[in-house]
């Protein structure tokens, strides 16, 4: 900044300053950098350093058969582990023309919506936290205790199961599991109409987060983006 | 987002029908599957072909989803990069596939496709398959100062330099890589 005499008396031009947020940084989740151009409190451009958390695991593959390569699948997207071992498996399958057995289909797409449910849980409590509420955090962790512990009577784990497999799952369901699921189905819903009411009609919440980091349709389309940030912005 | 599909190119016959009849030339080869469909395309058409279907109303594959790339490490032609661009209301694929070889350069798609551009700075940083005419085509994925490609075939899994904390010198410093122990493989047969 500095001064500068003109026609109209003395102004004041001002630079952009250039910020760098991270890699490690207690308001960001995981190790992301990111070099911020600022005008005021407006972000005016953004060079985000996403290396940070590459950790190879294409290239461990390579040296493992199909089976050893799987547990890398839990530690990609470590909120919905058994959706990417999903992924995996389908793909092997794919490639090697298998063909899996009802039971074993059934048994992957119950265990994958679970993990969406976690991951969702995850995703949208945490949120919360960070805009400033606390209380769905706590609920929304208690339910996904519940569905850890299905994980865990499935595989043994609570986190990284390993469980699914080229061709199948790695062992049957263990008895009266599926009783306990549809318990846990039939209440879940309440659940979620409490963090609902939460949040859903929040004052604090609704000022904090309308019209924040708008993404319209075409661009969001334009940048591939996929999922849940495609619904977000309005697509399908 | 209404769509209308009454009027669209949606199954892979269809496709192949579209493309024999619309752009003979620019594909040599099909590859026609359930909801996908694979083309053939050499490296000097990829930029026309691209921006004919990204762009295209019929095929409504409006969304380049991903881009990889394979290193097939014998072959004259070395790399062969996978473009991905997906209907998004019909899920219908349509994979691209452009042989290159080891020097051989690739016309950029950044300016038309914004999704592009990580994607083709992840296959130079991964492959060192470059891009000729993009804007910004620095290393994305891996460590400031980083040499080499690590998904090439050639390139060891241990890599070339290791990293520690020195105590001495109160940093982080770079070595070259030490191992007191030979790579092991573990590839029992299932009893």
């Amino acid at each position: 900044m500095y001064n500068e005499q003109s026609s109209l008396g003395f102004l004041r031009r001002v630079k952009n300053m250039t910020l760098n947020f991270g890699p490690q940084h207690p308001a960001a989740h995981g190790v992301l950098r990111l070099v911020i151009e600022l005008d005021g409190e407006f972000i005016r451009r953004v060079d985000p350093h996403i290396g940070l958390l590459h950790r190879g695991t294409e290239k461990l593959m390579e040296y493992k058969t199909y089976t050893q390569a799987l547990p890398y699948m839990d530690r990609l997207d470590y909120v919905s582990m058994m959706a990417q071992e999903h992924a995996y498996v389908l793909a092997v399958e794919n490639l090697l023309s298998l063909e899996v057995p009802l039971r074993a289909k059934y048994i992957r797409v119950l265990f994958a919506e679970i993990t969406r449910i976690l991951n969702h849980l995850l995703a949208v409590t945490t949120h919360a936290l960070d805009v400033g509420a606390l209380t769905p955090f706590l609920w929304g962790f208690e339910e996904r205790e519940k569905l850890m512990e299905f994980y865990e009577r499935v595989s043994g784990a609570r986190f990284h199961a390993a469980y699914f497999r080229p061709g199948g799952v790695n062992y049957d369901l263990p008895v009266g599991l599926l009783e306990d699921i549809y318990k846990f189905a039939v209440s879940f819903g309440y659940r979620l109409n409490e963090l609902d009411e939460l949040l859903s009609s929040n004052r604090i919440w609704k000022s904090r987060l309308k019209g924040v980091g708008v993404m319209p349709a075409a661009k969001a389309i334009e940048y591939g983006f996929s999922g849940v940030m495609l619904r977000g912005s309005g697509v399908i | 987002m209404v769509v209308d599909n009454t009027e669209r190119v949606t199954t892979s016959l269809e496709i192949y029908a579209f493309f024999s009849a619309v752009m003979p030339r620019f594909v040599y080869g099909y590859l026609l599957g359930v909801n996908k469909c694979v083309l053939y395309v050499k490296c000097c058409h990829l930029l026309p072909l691209s921006v004919f279907l990204f762009r295209n109303l019929l095929l409504g594959a409006h969304c380049l989803l991903d881009l990889t790339a394979v290193d097939r490490f014998f072959y004259a032609n070395r790399f062969m990069l996978l473009y991905c661009f997906v209907n998004l209301s019909t899920g219908f694929r349509i994979f691209v596939k452009v042989f290159v070889p080891e020097h051989g350069f690739v016309p950029s798609l950044s300016n038309i496709i914004a999704s592009s551009n990580w994607l083709e700075r992840e296959v130079w940083d991964m492959f060192g398959v470059p891009f000729s005419s993009h804007s910004d085509m620095r290393r994305i994925l891996t460590d400031y100062g980083f040499s080499g490609h690590p998904l090439r075939k050639d390139f060891p899994l241990t890599g070339f330099i290791e990293l520690r904390y020195d105590d001495s010198l109160k940093r982080v410093v770079y070595e070259p890589l030490e191992l007191t122990q030979e790579f092991r493989v573990f590839n029992f047969v299932n009893p």
